[in-house]
């Protein structure tokens, strides 16, 4: 066991670099009532490396625009906040946390794995009786810990994803075996160290124990949404595993069969535009 | 769907004519999208119709289908391979399956 303490992981999450201001303004609007969208453009533009790279991805072939856009404004108006917003929150992400060292990480499955479990948390959101929106982001961001692991702990999380491999076993078991910590832990201290609001927060670090969480937390929703992304195969992993779907998640997210199965086609076709339009 | 030109002495009650029968005159003797009857099937070959387009379902090879619905099922086994037995999974499981069986890429 490569024990990792907490002492160390929380050192090291406090010398990571702020996120970009940008994202912060972004995870913070989740929390209020209104969203200022102008506002909010403009605080994304003040961040040129965000800026020009969702400008990238908005002017790709998959949009067809027949005038490219300039401005994150533009982007706005053309292609809906909602889409900028996951555009800036996955690149805003990604540039904060380097993973290429971490033997075993697979950044793409990853990230196929968050935007799958976004979308359908997103699907399912009415049935839940949760804001769309949120749960969308809810579930791009519900793995950080695992971004955070492989990326500040490179050599002890690959032996981590070598474990899971070998016993063909969750994440989490594996990473508590090895690390005697778990993503969701990590991603409850990151959420701390960057202050996110408070479903959020619940998001990150509950949806492995939806029932341990409260009755109204939307690590309910998230933790359906996450099984479900497994279920519908989305991360294109060879050697993916769907967890067991908690019953009493289930109840609490106003569990539907019938809902469900008429969410599907829809899941599956914002997943699709939703990896396009980050070129997954 | 495709069409098919079937003699009428080959028509069964039930397909769906998939361009209009007409008589030499040109009168519509039986509109486009109508289902044939026994009584319609009757009169045409009592109008020594020749032949009558009607649509034609497109029949799938049924090993296709059954070698799809088993390749579908080993996939989803093994994704459920850690799922358990509860209800909960059980039913998702299911829900999953008919899904992908409906929808077929």
């Amino acid at each position: 066991m490569t024990s990792l303490h907490k002492d160390k992981i929380a050192v090291r999450l406090q010398q990571l670099p702020p996120l970009p201001q940008a994202v912060t303004e972004l995870l913070a609007s989740f929390a209020q009532e209104d969203v200022d969208v102008d506002k909010l453009a403009r605080q994304i533009s003040h961040d040129q490396a965000i800026t020009a790279r969702v400008l990238r991805v908005a002017n790709s072939s998959f949009y067809g625009l027949q005038s490219k856009v300039g401005t994150i404004q533009e982007a706005v108006v053309v292609l809906g906040f909602r889409a900028v917003r996951s555009m800036v929150l996955a690149v805003g992400m990604n540039s904060t946390f380097r993973t290429d060292q971490c033997r075993g990480f697979d950044a793409e499955i990853y990230q196929r794995h968050c935007v799958g479990t976004s979308l359908a948390a997103w699907g399912l959101a009415e049935m839940a009786g949760c804001n769309r929106d949120l749960a969308f982001t809810a579930g791009l961001l519900h793995d950080i810990g695992q971004l955070a692991l492989a990326s500040n702990f490179p050599v002890e999380y690959a032996k981590a994803l070598e474990y899971q491999r070998q016993h063909d076993c969750f994440i989490v078991v594996a990473e508590r075996d090895v690390l005697g910590v778990d993503h969701t832990q990590v991603g409850g201290m990151l959420a701390e160290t960057w202050h996110f609001p408070a479903t959020l927060h619940q998001a990150v670090s509950e949806h492995h124990e939806p029932a341990a969480a409260k009755a109204d937390s939307i690590a309910n929703l998230i933790h359906v949404a996450d099984v479900t992304a497994h279920a519908l195969d989305f991360s294109r992993l060879q050697e993916d595993m769907v967890m067991p779907l908690d019953p009493v998640a289930w109840e609490r997210v106003g569990g539907d069969w019938l809902a469900l199965r008429q969410a599907l086609p829809q899941i599956e076709k914002g997943f699709a535009e939703t990896c396009q339009s980050l070129m997954l | 769907m495709g069409v098919e030109d079937l003699a009428t002495d080959r028509l069964l009650p039930g397909m769906v004519v998939a361009e209009a029968v007409v008589d030499e005159g040109g009168r519509v003797l039986i509109p486009v999208g109508v289902a044939l009857s026994e009584s319609t099937i009757a009169s045409l070959v009592r109008r020594e119709v020749p032949a009558v387009r009607i649509e034609q379902e497109v029949v799938e090879d049924p090993a296709r289908v059954e070698a799809y619905r088993q390749n579908l099922r080993e996939r989803i086994d093994y994704l459920f391979r850690h799922a358990g037995q509860s209800e909960t999974s059980r039913a998702l499981y299911q829900t999953i399956f008919d899904y992908r069986l409906e929808h077929r890429a």
